[in-house]
């Protein structure tokens, strides 16, 4: 088991420099550099290039960008005057995080409860139905959906304010639903298709033979064996729903990270997307690691092996 | 014919009977053969897919769908009396109408053939993502599978590196960075944010492919006719292309079908975060993307290319899930 972590911890170190490696070089391919779009003199431009040591050879670049991202300095902005992205990530992070909390624990939360429920009625109505609804969440993208949202309860039957971004808990509900249908009808999904291989082995039908009640055979017996794909799906999840955050911020007017980044893609910051690149990837490597050794936890027939 | 039949069904009654007669020595006749060969038609894995595929009728209305869409997307823009940029100035913003039935847009552009020509770019993205994820993820799974041991387990950590690399975020980083150098090769042909998403698409994506084929190649490669051809010299080449290959096409067409949905969703997400494809070219994406600021006044202009783009992600689903039935018997869910 410690082996396994230490090795995990290496490989999760080893995806992180390849991913600044890469953000660092794709980012010096972009021809011109980071000031060419500001109408100034060649001295002025010298003067720059001088102060944030993009006259160097690239190699020396390379290696002082490292060496700053190893003391967790991610770089300055060059559109927003005088802030550094670490600065933009601790002013804008919580907003994001605290959004990204609430929607990956409401998309297991009813990812489960729905996925169940259509195990435990398979082909009957209500399958049909959740099956749709998790056909349709994976197919509509995310963007369009909740665009339809706002029109609809805001809109239309005025529930919620557009505006008034996250001012109360109700204004949570539109952007938690857009941020996590897609995960949510996965998450359905996959319960659901592992209810559907345990429920037919031998072990429950000795419960059931038993007399074990049909609760207590779903809590502790399905539950515990569904459960276990759920785990790897958590990293994905992450992914998703942080990229997802591009685009719900947008929409719903929420001032946090994922409309920064986007803003920062149309402004063509490219320190703070560097920066934000990183942090997010780092975000993602930490998830996905901590998920590789959960799940030996959790699963203790890979313990055997 | 008659005769013969009723003195073995006479034979047949009486079974303790030791008495034998010509009749039940006699050489059968060429019908009687023919019933004891052809109890029933054999069936390939193919044929036997194909039925069970035609009869998931929700697969079958899937694959519908793709063609009517594939055919308006591909054909339509031939018989339409106007061209994807052609401006009709007095009809800007024009709701739907019978001389434009997806209505205009903001330029008096024709909504419908723009739709098409969309549709045709969507869908190309959704293919050639497919393609490269196929032919790298097999040629990368069937070498690491077939070869085995250490290849296999450098292979695969290298893989393990890969999926941990938060992909979307690549893309964005791609789409940035080449959209210039790749927008000077391949100026007016395809557009540069296409030429990015194939390459991260290329870098990326084909991990899920290699495990799965991997995973099949290591199941095929301890068979009998493998061992077999191995025996009579076959080399490793040949065993792979035409052994493991062949018997790994319905995990690899399975896998495939679901990359196309990804890819144009995908290319979707990157038009509205402004990395789309550039105009006047229109993909789904950048159209229903381009029409969210404007939806309260004209509905129309997302509403039909959302439409479209939700109709065929949810086409390619439902037909792969319907594949996945009709071609991996084991992982149905009935």
């Amino acid at each position: 088991m410690i082996s396994f972590t230490i090795k995990r911890f290496f490989g999760a170190v080893l995806t992180l420099f390849i991913v600044c490696t890469l953000t660092f070089f794709l980012m010096n391919i972009v021809p011109g550099g980071p000031f060419l779009s500001e109408k100034t003199s060649q001295q002025t431009l010298d003067r720059m290039n001088e102060k944030y040591g993009l006259d160097l050879p690239i190699h020396e670049q390379y290696i002082n960008y490292m060496n700053r991202l190893l003391h967790g300095d991610l770089g300055i902005s060059y559109k927003r005057q005088g802030f550094t992205v670490n600065e933009i990530i601790a002013e804008k992070f919580p907003v994001s995080a605290k959004l990204g909390i609430i929607a990956v624990i409401w998309s297991i939360f009813s990812g489960v409860i729905l996925g169940t429920a259509a195990a435990m009625n398979r082909n009957k109505l209500l399958d049909r139905a959740i099956m749709f609804i998790s056909t349709i969440g994976i197919s509509v993208p995310g963007f369009i959906l909740g665009t339809l949202l706002i029109y609809l309860f805001a809109e239309m039957l005025g529930w919620v304010s557009a505006t008034d971004a996250l001012g109360s808990p109700k204004q949570y509900i539109l952007p938690v639903i857009t941020l996590s249908m897609q995960s949510m009808s996965y998450i359905a999904r996959l319960i659901r298709s592992t209810i559907l291989d345990v429920i037919d082995s031998d072990f429950i039908k000795t419960a059931k033979a038993k007399g074990v009640s049909r609760i207590r055979i779903i809590y502790k017996h399905i539950m515990r064996n569904a459960l276990i794909p759920l785990v790897t799906y958590v990293g994905p999840m992450t992914a998703f729903i942080i990229t997802g955050g591009f685009y719900v911020e947008r929409i719903f007017n929420i001032p946090g990270l994922g409309d920064y980044f986007v803003r920062s893609v149309e402004t063509r910051d490219y320190p703070l997307i560097m920066g934000l690149t990183i942090f997010l990837a780092l975000l993602v490597i930490v998830v996905n690691f901590i998920v590789d050794i959960l799940y030996r936890v959790v699963d203790p027939r890979i313990k055997l092996q | 014919m008659e005769k013969p039949e009723k003195k073995k069904f006479m034979n047949v009654a009486r079974p303790g009977s030791l008495q034998l007669t010509a009749e039940d020595v006699r050489t059968a006749t060429k019908e009687e053969k023919e019933q004891l060969f052809i109890m029933r038609e054999t069936l390939t894995y193919w044929k036997d897919a194909y039925r069970r595929f035609l009869k998931n009728k929700i697969a079958v209305a899937a694959l519908i769908t793709i063609v009517l869409v594939a055919l308006f997307a591909f054909v339509g823009p031939m018989l339409s009396p106007y061209t994807y940029d052609q401006q009709i100035r007095e009809n800007r913003y024009s709701p739907p109408s019978w001389e434009h039935p997806f209505g205009t847009d903001v330029h008096g552009r024709d909504m419908l053939v723009r739709c098409m020509v969309g549709a045709q770019i969507s869908l190309s993205i959704g293919v050639c993502c497919a393609v490269l994820v196929v032919v790298i993820g097999v040629i990368y799974g069937a070498i690491s599978g077939y070869c085995g041991g250490k290849v296999d387990y450098v292979m695969m950590r290298y893989l393990e590196v890969l999926y941990t690399i938060p992909d979307v975020l690549v893309i964005i980083l791609l789409q940035i960075s080449l959209k210039e150098p790749l927008g000077k090769i391949f100026a007016g042909t395809l557009g540069s944010s296409m030429i990015s998403i194939f390459v991260a698409f290329a870098l990326l994506y084909w991990v899920n492919m290699a495990r799965m084929v991997r995973g099949q190649v290591l199941l095929v490669k301890e068979m009998e006719y493998v061992s077999a051809a191995r025996a009579m010299g076959a080399k490793g080449s040949r065993i792979i292309f035409r052994h493991l290959i062949p018997n790994s096409i319905g995990v690899i067409l399975v896998t495939a079908m679901f990359q196309i949905p990804m890819a144009i969703f995908i290319e979707a997400f990157l038009s509205y975060i402004g990395l789309g494809v550039s105009a006047p070219l229109a993909s789904l994406g950048s159209l229903s993307s381009g029409a969210i600021g404007s939806f309260r006044s004209y509905p129309h202009l997302l509403l039909f290319p959302a439409m479209l783009i939700s109709l065929i992600i949810l086409a390619f689903n439902l037909l792969g899930d319907g594949l996945r039935d009709a071609l991996d018997p084991r992982l149905r869910s009935e």
